[in-house]
């Protein structure tokens, strides 16, 4: 099966792909625990769904309104970052500055299709692999287009990896998004 | 199945990859078998077991060993889960789903789970039957007669007292015993009948 994140994984069936993929989320919500904590007065096993479906709703919602958003340049200001849908499945991403919300852009980009993708911080603190244990790049899966515009086919993304995007959060922070490719959601150390 | 589990190793699912592999590996097999039971098609089984998974890192904070063992919450939500598919849509579920289970799918997977859900076809046909009961009845019989869980488990997973299930699964079982005689000598219906403790339905593979 697979091991914690952070070492390499030899993940053979579905069960242990699926493993490698819920690791991911757990370490997402490690890194980024959810900001709404519900009070229901139901109380059981169906309150634990009935907070899951809200969640689920509500990151709909999310990335509902983050897509629109940054494609007319949100709130009237210009957007640090783009991301659209392509015809033939692919998803553009341009990244134009910082990018104080890296969890709304990593909606944005699965609400377009990009399939597992996690976006982090540049010098994000908690686990990390060298850059060298990055998965190798399949032909296809990325193609840049202009400094740090992207277009990403996601029918190229091998099973049970995910799409690493580091990009900059903060000033001073190198301004150039990097892309790799991790087989457990593990990005690569600064 | 997950009976050495803690509260302490649940609640930590959605925040510990470790207490999560743990609690992974010692229900998956259940899950994927539960799913078997009510889906036909592979990838629909593969999307539905990701998105149990994910529904349960989602909530085990909340979790409470005092409504049920680990085993009976998690079917709980696989039960709720398998509800959500027959009433959405495909699209919108796909749409909301965090992980998309089909696509880590390969060749050996499919046929895999194939001869899984082929397996499992037997117990499919039995939720005909089944169907023509009352919901509340309908409810205890399929965790306690196809799915093979204790009368107190499937209590939990529907959040019901253990007493009101007892009364709901004797009348599905009277109201069994007046439907059976076109299926009579159906191995799959004795089961639903038997006081007996039964084992999960499927798997002759």
């Amino acid at each position: 099966m697979t091991g914690a994140p952070g070492e390499p994984s030899n993940a053979v069936t579905f069960e242990d792909r699926l493993l490698v993929e819920l690791k991911v989320l757990v370490a997402e919500r490690r890194d980024n625990p959810p900001p709404i904590e519900l009070s229901s007065r139901r109380r059981g096993v169906r309150r634990p769904v009935l907070l899951a479906g809200v969640a689920a709703v509500v990151a709909a919602a999310a990335a509902a309104v983050v897509l629109p958003s940054v494609l007319s340049g949100g709130h009237g200001a210009p957007s640090a970052y783009a991301v659209s849908r392509q015809s033939g499945g692919t998803v553009a991403l341009t990244v134009r500055g910082l990018i104080p919300n890296p969890v709304g852009m990593q909606s944005a980009l699965r609400a377009a299709g990009a399939g597992p993708v996690r976006v982090v911080a540049v010098g994000q603190p908690g686990r990390c692999h060298p850059a060298a244990e990055n998965q190798p790049m399949p032909a296809g899966l990325l193609s840049g287009t202009a400094p740090n515009a992207f277009i990403i086919d996601p029918a190229k993304l091998p099973a049970g990896d995910v799409l690493i995007v580091v990009v900059p959060t903060h000033s001073g922070a190198p301004e150039r998004v990097s892309i790799s490719l991790s087989r457990d959601g593990t990005p690569p150390c600064a | 199945m997950g009976s050495a589990q803690t509260t302490d190793t649940v609640s930590q699912i959605g925040q510990d990859s470790d207490a999560l592999e743990k609690f992974y590996r010692a229900h998956v097999e259940e899950v994927l078998r539960f799913i078997a039971r009510r889906v036909s098609d592979p990838a629909t089984a593969a999307d539905l077991t990701s998105d149990v998974f994910v529904a349960a890192i989602g909530s085990a904070a909340s979790y409470d060993v005092g409504r049920g063992t680990p085993r009976a919450w998690l079917i709980g939500i696989a039960r709720i889960v398998v509800l959500g598919e027959y009433r959405r849509s495909a699209h919108e579920t796909e749409k909301q789903r965090r992980i998309s289970g089909r696509r880590l799918l390969d060749d050996a997977d499919i046929l895999r789970l194939e001869e899984r859900l082929d397996a499992a076809k037997e117990a499919r046909v039995l939720y005909e039957l089944i169907d023509r009961l009352p919901v509340g009845e309908r409810d205890v019989i399929e965790l306690v007669g196809v799915d093979g869980m204790s009368v107190v488990d499937a209590a939990a997973a529907l959040n019901i007292s253990p007493t009101a299930a007892r009364v709901r699964l004797h009348r599905a079982r009277r109201t069994l015993k007046a439907l059976r005689n076109p299926l009579a000598n159906d191995e799959g219906v004795e089961q639903l009948l038997s006081t007996t403790r039964p084992k999960p339905l499927e798997m002759r593979a």
